[in-house]
């Protein structure tokens, strides 16, 4: 077998647990391996709890960098997944109390000057998006009405997928506030998206 | 019948399929009956299904080659090992300080203020004010009333010691007797 096609059978069989022990033992492609299959998943993980490209793509990008700084603090008796799910969350958190902070500050800045500041949306208009665009983008807007606590639990569940069990591990909670967040968060987007599920 | 709220707080695991057969029978008996509830359940497995349906979003062309830069740069700033000489030159003068005043505060107490160099009994006394209070056994009930409440106790249940007035002289009545 040539080292392409052995590569090719590492990525396809081997578990996320393998890769990152052999990463732990000087084996870097096994990192490259790691990047590649989770850096879409968690894309799209902190996309949603933070509604920016650029700054969830800082925060993936960051979240790989302190993997590959700090890869001799996984230990086995978790899944690799929820703990890189744990990271990134942690950091996706952070980076909302820091934007928080910010627009507190530039909105005192702003009522101080007592202007009134028009901004164009420029991403939202009639030419550039499709029906299926739209609809995205007023779930994304429902989705960052929730508090961190319910946001985190419902992209977990409802866009990325994972178990009440694994959300348990990767937030730090118990399983029963696991599963009353999920629900008072769909009750809660249900309320504001009414409108939305009324369309036919 | 199950009440609105009840049947609420088992959307989720209605919409999830997580329900035993017993509360999912008594769950679908009140939507029968509450075309409320049965508007949020419905909106609510519609939301399920289209959030599993959002639009997913790629990372940038050049993201491998950005994360590969900044672990390379990182690698070629490797910290020097040990402690960093700022810390190291924090810490010394930190304990030239702790030194500094701990020499001065024994020095004040062993120097008496008349000057002699031997350690005089006032400067003892100033020694224990500071000395810290000794553990030991707890003092007993009976032991620890003090003796002014052992003789407050005393005078009370004694009679009266009896009293020559004529010896008892008022300030008043002594200034009177003076001329």
């Amino acid at each position: 077998m040539n080292d392409i096609e052995s590569e090719v059978k590492l990525d396809k069989e081997v578990s996320d647990e393998q890769l990152i022990k052999r990463f732990q033992n000087g084996d870097n492609y096994a990192f490259d391996l790691l990047v590649k299959r989770y850096k879409e998943p968690l894309l799209n993980f902190v996309f949603r709890f933070l509604g920016n490209h650029t700054d969830a793509e800082d925060v993936v990008q960051e979240t790989f960098y302190r993997l590959y700084k700090n890869k001799h603090y996984y230990r086995e008796i978790a899944k690799f997944s929820t703990w890189i799910y744990t990271i990134a969350g942690n950091l996706a958190k952070t980076e909302l109390r820091r934007r928080n902070r910010r627009k507190l500050f530039s909105i005192s800045h702003y009522m101080s000057t007592e202007k009134d500041y028009d901004i164009a949306d420029t991403e939202f208009g009639p030419d550039t998006l499709t029906n299926s665009d739209i609809t995205d983008k007023i779930i994304q807007d429902a989705i960052d009405k929730l508090s961190p606590k319910f946001k985190e639990v419902i992209i977990l569940r409802d866009i990325q997928g994972f178990s009440y069990e694994e959300i348990a591990e990767i937030v730090h909670i118990p399983l029963g506030t696991v599963k009353s967040r999920v629900n008072r968060a769909r009750l809660r987007l249900q309320k504001d998206l009414k409108d939305l599920v009324e369309e036919p | 019948m199950m009440s609105c709220d009840t049947a609420k707080r088992m959307l989720s695991e209605y919409v999830d399929h997580a329900l035993n057969e017993q509360d999912r029978f008594q769950v679908e008996a009140h939507l029968q009956q509450c075309p409320d509830c049965r508007k949020v359940f419905s909106d609510v497995e519609y939301l399920t299904q289209r959030l599993r349906r959002a639009q997913t979003v790629q990372v940038s062309a050049d993201f491998d080659s950005q994360l590969r830069t900044r672990i390379m740069d990182d690698s070629q700033n490797i910290p020097e090992k040990g402690l960093p000489i700022r810390k190291m030159s924090f810490g010394f003068s930190g304990a030239v300080v702790v030194a500094a005043v701990t020499f001065f505060f024994f020095s004040q107490l062993s120097t008496p203020p008349d000057g002699q160099n031997s350690v005089s009994h006032s400067t003892m006394s100033n020694v224990r004010q500071f000395s810290l209070p000794v553990k030991g056994k707890p003092i007993e009930n009976q032991t620890a009333m003090s003796s002014v409440d052992k003789i407050s106790e005393d005078s009370l249940k004694n009679p009266p010691l009896p009293v020559d007035e004529s010896k008892i002289k008022l300030v008043g009545q002594e200034r009177q007797q003076q001329p």
